[in-house]
């Protein structure tokens, strides 16, 4: 146990040096905006539509207002409700629960990728940043 | 002789799924750090980031150490110890309402994501898979004894 233990440090050492830099684990969030980022926009000329990528549950229980529904679980059904709400100029917010869900990151690089949209931004600290704003 | 066939397929699986478990997450130590922060449950992000760096050689070697019976006991007894830390942190994060991706099998692999039975499930069938290759290392070892002591 001790020997595999200490057998495992070795490439793990080298595995780390080769990948990690350290500093830019926070930061590699792709496409992420802080809830004041977001509510200077909406207090700009610059209209905001939210996304809100939790389970339809948790969204028929509470969402940001004006927010549309469209997680992965059920996304061909809730495409079409989504682009009805889109238009060009619209910057889109995509939110889950908090920092510790993913769901708000595929959502969004679905909506890059397959939808081929721009301005498509993460809420940082999703739900839970707007409920204790 | 279905005893033996029995185990042999268990060691393979068991063996397998660390092996592909930590290859998968050896090379993708970003992500996997992100996602064993997502658990909440170490006090800083650079635990998470030493253990993202760890676990999956650990994963690995123990793997090969079932897959090989090279270090066997080690390996199981590694392999038992991680699926026990493993599900008590599912657990956590079931009972406190995170909706997380697990990060066992590296990214955009969990097909069960945050279906937390699921994923006890499968976590519980791994440990338990375990013991059977430790009972059965255990009782071999006493049936060592017991010969050597009628000699």
């Amino acid at each position: 146990m001790a020997a595999l233990l200490a057998l495992a440090l070795l490439p793990a050492l080298i595995s780390g040096l080769i990948q990690l830099r350290w500093n830019t684990l926070e930061s590699s969030k792709e496409g992420e905006v802080t809830l004041a980022t977001v509510q200077v926009l909406e207090n700009s000329d610059k209209r905001v539509l939210w996304v809100d990528a939790r389970p339809r549950d948790r969204f028929d229980r509470e969402h940001i207002p004006g927010a549309v529904v469209l997680n992965e679980d059920e996304w061909e059904k809730a495409v079409p409700d989504f682009l009805e709400a889109w238009a060009p100029e619209k910057q889109i917010v995509v939110y889950c629960d908090s920092d510790s869900c993913d769901a708000s990151q595929a959502v969004a690089r679905r909506l890059r990728e397959e939808l081929k949209l721009e301005n498509v931004w993460v809420l940082k600290g999703g739900w839970d940043a707007w409920r204790q704003r | 002789m279905a005893a033996k066939i029995i185990l042999l397929l268990i060691r393979l699986l068991v063996g397998g799924i660390f092996v592909y478990a930590g290859a998968a997450k050896a090379w993708e130590t970003q992500d996997f750090a992100r996602d064993i922060q997502h658990y909440k449950i170490l006090p800083w992000a650079d635990a998470a980031v030493l253990l993202a760096v760890y676990l999956p050689w650990l994963e690995l070697l123990s793997g090969l150490a079932v897959l090989f019976r090279k270090l066997y006991l080690g390996g199981l007894v590694a392999i038992a110890g991680m699926m026990i830390l493993f599900t008590v942190a599912l657990g956590s994060a079931w009972a406190r309402g995170l909706d997380l991706q697990c990060g066992c099998f590296g990214r955009n692999q969990d097909a069960i994501r945050t279906n937390y039975p699921a994923l006890l499930t499968r976590d519980l069938a791994i440990l338990a898979g375990a013991a059977v290759l430790l009972a059965a290392v255990c009782k071999a070892g006493a049936k060592e004894m017991a010969m050597e002591n009628k000699r």
